[in-house]
């Protein structure tokens, strides 16, 4: 079985197949295992060659985890990643060096990211070392061009990364993960460490260097407005599982699971006339623990779709499947349909369509 | 505690006498001491900051931090300050209750007049008074501000019991009432329990309890969801809204976050490199920003109805080094529309459009050159 909606018909780049990353608790005297934390239970998903997917989930929800575990950073539990139609898990230690050069990751903090004690040079051309790229000559000149791509100043080379900015830091990360020529980047939560305004270049630097080079992302981030500004397809996790997955503007204008919906409704708008005119629904209590998942619909605990229909039984007894409720449009909800009919969380859209600031309009008048 | 009657003394009949640890040694002291058992408003405003200035003196030279700030709160009113890191927004904020880090830092200039009280005129053992007692904090991060050791009953108490002076049978009923005020289940089981069994929004709901224990005029809130999740977030804040809505307590708003601003604040000043640059009602920033740095912060967040891959407006370069601000605007360097006179002074706060609205920028002065 392949995920949801590959898109444009030729084979996916990443096939991900009932995945599960367990992580073992150890308890008592004897350290016998006494559970699992249940991070990622069993979701599957395709991207295709060119698009990028972005997953957005609160903190523990199994996304960093995902991404990991996708360019085999973490070993699975169970099922199967297949990378342009090899499957990760059956490679060999050298067949998978080599499958690595093709696959790179940009990770979130980009003040634990970097070496301290490594140059700049030194950091960037790590991977060309790891992979025998290029000859010890060629090397500086690759190094400066990179450096020059991600839009630093190639004189820069030699300095340490305390010298630099956050933003210009996430732009070294960038520049390494770029340095084998990859096809496939795993950006987990890229910008979230960063100002506002140094968010805006960053994001634009990545959507350059996907028109550029043709690069796939997967783009892992806690925030829904920057996963709809640069992601073809957008999957939306809770407590380890995929609830839905669709392109971004028909599932932000109609979300199909009750989630979604809480999701969206809680995203702070830079608009104080929408903020006061919107509806919102505000979850009560925490995720639960992954440890002990509720049975049945993960969600069920804090749905306010489940409560309005008066606890129907099957949300406690039935999982729900992912399933398709619109063309492309994937929910895992019993009653996807009610979901889909509601206006929590959609109806400030028309609102917010409009430009932004007036100062703006102003400016480019 | 009558916590539904901001008018009632804290601590209702409970209440035996003020703690007398208080030392008056100053004039503003005396006034303080006859106006900390009610909340009374005594003065226009309830807070007037004057050319604050705080600057910390470190070995590379000193840092203007806060660089003449002068902003208002009303009684009961909500403020935001929006900025991004470093512009000096918590500096402000600390100042305010005289908690800057000294050394290195001091509040070098300015007035702050806190309910007409000069606080900059209070000794340290008045201040202490004042703080905690009609000024309650929350902070960004629930984890590093409750104290591990202590199980949270006592860090709720301890606040109404050394400012309100109740009994300890008082005080820990005052903080059951508390915590299932700000939403925490079976309040009274878990009066006992420590920061580190509760999670990162119960925690921030502990810190909220603890803030608002003494019936304060003022809340500052620095930050307080950024570390949270989104729908945690949506709680916490919906919970500091509605209950400084019920206690008509006034609220500064920390935040780098302007859809928080947007929909939290009746006011909101946004700061850049020490300054404040734009001031005014919610509206008339959002809608008609004045500043270049205000609209530029707007225009580059990406929106929910953003359509794939459309670019970002961004604001090049990076904001200033305040050890050495220099005579001219300080945004010039990143702005777009900047001339010659931008790089020769700074503009001051003048008004626009708008009841209060301000902006620091002489191209949207009448008359300028920015349409």
């Amino acid at each position: 079985m392949t995920g949801p909606g590959a898109g444009n018909g030729a084979g996916p780049l990443v096939d991900v197949d009932q995945l599960k990353v367990y992580f073992p608790i150890y308890a008592g005297l004897l350290q016998r295992r006494s559970g699992d934390v249940r991070a990622v239970d069993d979701i599957s998903f395709a991207i295709s060659r060119g698009e990028t997917f972005g997953l957005v989930g609160e903190s523990g929800c199994g996304k960093s985890t995902t991404g990991r575990a996708v360019i085999r950073l973490r070993n699975p539990t169970a099922g199967t990643v297949n990378f342009d139609g090899r499957d990760l898990m059956s490679l060999s230690r050298e067949e998978l060096r080599l499958a690595r050069r093709r696959m790179q990751i940009i990770f979130q903090d980009p003040y634990s990211s970097l070496n301290p004690r490594m140059t700049v040079s030194s950091i960037i051309g790590e991977p060309l070392d790891t992979h025998n790229l290029g000859s010890k000559s060629s090397r500086q000149d690759r190094v400066a061009e990179l450096l020059q791509l991600v839009g630093l100043n190639p004189n820069y080379r030699n300095r340490y990364p305390h010298e630099f900015s956050g933003g210009q830091r996430q732009r070294i990360g960038v520049a390494r993960a770029l340095a084998v020529e990859p096809e496939f980047i795993v950006c987990d939560e890229p910008i979230s460490a960063l100002d506002v305004s140094i968010q805006a270049q960053v994001l634009n630097l990545l959507v350059e260097l996907r028109e550029r080079f043709g690069l796939t992302y997967l783009f892992i981030a806690h925030d829904l407005s920057v996963v709809r500004h640069i992601s073809d397809r957008v999957g939306v996790m809770y407590l380890g599982k995929l609830v839905e997955v669709g392109p971004p503007d028909i599932m932000y204008a109609g979300p199909g699971h009750p989630y979604t919906r809480a999701l969206l409704s809680a995203v702070p708008i830079a608009d104080p006339k929408t903020e006061r005119k919107r509806k919102r629904v505000i979850l009560t209590g925490d995720v639960p623990s992954p440890v002990n998942p509720p049975p049945g619909c993960r969600f069920h605990t804090r749905c306010w779709l489940y409560e309005s229909l008066g606890r129907p039984e099957v949300c406690r007894t039935e999982e729900p499947p992912l399933r398709e409720v619109r063309p492309q449009h994937f929910a895992a909800c019993h009653f996807a349909e009610d979901a889909l009919r509601s206006d929590i969380g959609v109806a400030h859209l028309d609102e917010t369509a409009k430009p932004a600031a007036a100062g703006a309009a102003a400016a480019t008048a | 505690m009558t916590v539904s009657d901001p008018q009632a003394p804290p601590g209702g009949a409970a209440v035996t006498e003020l703690p007398d640890s208080i030392e008056i040694t100053t004039e503003e002291g005396r006034r303080l001491a006859e106006r900390l058992a009610d909340n009374r408003p005594h003065a226009r405003k309830l807070l007037e900051v004057r050319n604050l200035s705080t600057q910390f003196f470190t070995r590379d030279g000193v840092v203007h931090a806060v660089d003449e700030v002068s902003f208002d709160v009303d009684y009961g009113e909500t403020l935001g300050l929006v900025g991004e890191s470093g512009c000096g927004k918590s500096v402000t904020a600390l100042s305010l209750v005289r908690l800057v880090p000294d050394p290195p830092g001091q509040i070098v200039d300015g007035q702050i007049i806190f309910d007409g009280i000069d606080i900059l005129k209070l000794s340290r053992s008045e201040m202490r008074r004042l703080r905690g007692r009609k000024i309650g904090f929350i902070f960004q991060d629930p984890m590093t501000s409750l104290n591990p050791t202590l199980p949270i009953g006592f860090q709720i108490s301890e606040s109404a019991r050394t400012h309100l002076g109740l009994s300890r049978n008082a005080a820990a009923d005052r903080a059951v009432e508390l915590l299932s005020k700000v939403g925490i289940p079976r309040a009274r089981d878990r009066m006992g329990d420590y920061p580190h069994q509760f999670s990162g929004g119960m925690r921030q709901r502990v810190m909220i309890a603890i803030a608002l224990a003494c019936d304060p005029m003022l809340l500052l809130a620095d930050e307080p969801t950024t570390a949270l999740d989104v729908t945690i977030q949506a709680q916490i804040l919906d919970l500091i809204r509605s209950l400084s809505a019920e206690f008509g307590t006034a609220v500064m708003l920390i935040t780098h976050d302007l859809g928080i601003a947007a929909g939290m604040c009746h006011r909101v000043n946004v700061m850049y490199a020490g300054r404040i640059v734009e001031t005014g009602v919610v509206d008339d920033v959002f809608e008609g920003a004045r500043h270049p740095y205000a609209w530029g912060l707007l225009d580059s967040l990406p929106r929910l109805t953003d359509t794939r891959a459309a670019r970002l407006r961004t604001i090049e370069g990076m904001p200033p080094d305040l050890l050495n601000p220099g005579a001219e605007c300080r945004f010039a360097p990143r702005c777009h529309y900047a001339q010659d006179r931008c790089r020769a002074e700074e503009p001051e706060l003048t008004p626009r459009d708008g009841e209060g609205h301000q902006a620091r920028c002489f191209g949207t002065e009448p008359g300028g050159w920015i349409p």
